[in-house]
């Protein structure tokens, strides 16, 4: 092997690779058409909204406020009063599966699939 | 006599790369390297780290470690950033050092999973913070960034190590 690789680096990079690659096939896939957005604060779920409703959300807690902002399918934080900001650097998400933190304020947002099969029901 | 010069010199190296990983710690907080996504660290301060276990031995490089984090968190960091440093730290450590153990795998390939044991740490401190599974979704990108930044420190790591002509402090 090389100067810096051994044969078991190789197996570990590989196997560790995999396993992410399978995260990213298996937990995201694009948004469904009645996609929603699911904000919990610690584990419990809040709140829940259309992901295709354009709107602004402010979360309030004791531990402070982050601004959520739904816009063409894309969701982000736009402003909160965390002293560490990560929550803002997720950037935009747009895809079942993924998710914004803030550890500071406990939040998540999450998108999940709309409920299935309610058309169907609703005839 | 010979044996507490030995054990002198081993004190001020463990020392020298306290004070120097606390250093690197200080120019990644003066400096975030911004990156495309959150929670992650290049963790200069881990070079310091995988270069103390290899020329230091396990039992000497775990002080420099603690010490590295209680230090940097109360520099300049938090309580909060503290406890996800530690996590992080503490079991990444483990990780490198079990593997390095094993004399299977380079000092690349022990820095590769000692960056991805860091972001574990810090998800199941994160999970255990959060009260949440949700914080789970994040794993995909952990361990990739994880993998991209335990190669890149190895790598110097070795350069490092390489250059330092010395011969290794024999542990006691």
């Amino acid at each position: 092997m090389s100067k810096y690789f051994k044969k078991a680096d190789l197996i570990l990079f590989i196997i560790i690779l995999a396993l992410s690659v399978l995260g990213f096939i298996l937990l995201r896939k694009p948004a469904s058409d009645n996609a929603q957005i699911e904000i919990s604060i610690g584990g419990e779920v809040t709140e829940v909204h259309n992901l295709d409703t354009d709107a602004e959300y402010i979360i309030e807690t004791e531990h402070g406020y982050n601004t959520i902002q739904v816009k063409s399918g894309q969701v982000r934080v736009i402003s909160a009063d965390c002293p560490n900001k990560d929550c803002l650097n997720f950037g935009a998400i747009s895809k079942e599966g993924q998710i914004i933190l803030c550890l500071p304020h406990k939040l998540a947002v999450r998108i999940i699939g709309g409920e299935e099969g309610l058309d169907a029901v609703s005839y | 006599m010979q044996s507490a010069t030995k054990s002198t010199k081993k004190i001020a190296t463990a020392a020298l790369l306290s004070a120097l990983a606390i250093i690197f710690g200080y120019i990644e907080f003066l400096i975030p390297i911004s990156v495309a996504a959150p929670g992650i660290k290049l963790g200069v301060a881990n070079i310091v780290i995988v270069i103390a276990l290899y020329k230091l031995g396990w039992k000497w490089a775990l002080p420099v470690n603690v010490v590295r984090v209680l230090l940097s968190a109360l520099l300049f960091g938090s309580v909060f950033s503290a406890l996800y440093s530690l996590a992080g730290a503490i079991l990444s450590f483990i990780v490198m050092t079990l593997l390095k153990k094993t004399n299977l795998f380079s000092i690349v390939g022990v820095s590769m999973a000692g960056g991805v044991a860091h972001n574990v740490g810090q998800l199941i401190v994160a999970c255990l913070a959060m009260e949440t599974t949700n914080v789970l979704y994040y794993y995909p990108v952990l361990l990739v960034s994880g993998l991209a930044t335990g190669i890149g420190i190895g790598i110097i790591a070795t350069l490092v190590l390489n250059k330092f002509k010395t011969k290794p402090i024999k542990q006691d």
